[in-house]
């Protein structure tokens, strides 16, 4: 059961947490992931970012990205949330969740999922400083984050 | 005719969020790229192959993706989510 949200709203992990674990008596492990709105570029004055993705296809790409999880690991509940709209440093904006029977899988599925989140799903940052926007550039690092996963089989 | 979204950078630097191409499909992704940068040419460093990437139909395309009558074409820069 696979549950993606694309939404302006904040989430609770707790809650999260809870529709991941509950009655499932089988599941032996929840891994979860919470990305947060950092100050990481160069500029100063950062006072938070805008988020903006492409309606549709955003969540037919997480969805896509969870299919590719659940083919390579047993996975027996997973949610991706992802935040867009104007959000402050320190807040939520990425949550990952995936339970299954069996620790291992969680954690490989759970890196899996936002390793390609970060370089299939159609989101952009937007830096808001003090002296204007930025759009945020991709960076090299999260493309190989990706790599790392590929297996002769797979696209 | 095909329309072609703009999103994120581009959108902002090109100033539009669609353009309609006047020609008539079939055409190849890069068909349609080489069209967009003869009309929006101040802007090819951020059109380009390597740079842009395009969507067919919501499914990231290469270069040699073709596009039919009524396909939903979208360009924009790599990905920052996350």
């Amino acid at each position: 059961m696979i549950k993606i949200v694309v939404s302006e709203d904040d989430f609770s992990i707790d809650a999260e947490y809870r529709s991941l674990s509950s009655n499932l008596p089988s599941c032996g492990a929840v891994v979860t992931f919470t990305g947060l709105v950092r100050e990481f570029s160069e500029r100063t004055g950062v006072v938070g970012m805008r988020l903006e993705h492409y309606p549709g296809m955003t969540e037919k790409a997480l969805e896509n990205i969870c299919i590719k999880a659940s083919e390579r690991w047993d996975i027996q509940r997973g949610t991706v949330i992802h935040r867009i709209g104007d959000l402050k440093t320190e807040e939520q904006i990425v949550f990952v969740g995936v339970a299954s029977a069996h620790r291992e899988d969680a954690f490989e599925a759970c890196r899996f999922i936002m390793d390609y989140l970060k370089t299939e799903a159609p989101f952009w940052k937007k830096e808001l400083t003090d002296d204007g926007e930025f759009w945020v550039e991709a960076r090299e690092k999260d493309q190989s984050a990706r790599e790392r996963w590929r297996t002769p089989e797979s696209d | 005719m095909i329309r072609i979204l703009f999103f994120a950078k581009i959108k902002d630097e090109i100033g539009k969020d669609f353009f309609d191409i006047k020609a008539e499909p079939p055409m190849t992704v890069s068909e349609v790229r080489n069209s967009l940068i003869s009309e929006f040419s101040d802007h090819e460093n951020i059109l380009k192959s390597g740079y842009a990437l395009c969507a067919v139909n919501q499914q990231i395309s290469n270069e040699d993706t073709a596009i039919q009558s009524g396909d939903e074409v979208a360009f924009f820069p790599p990905v920052t989510g996350g």
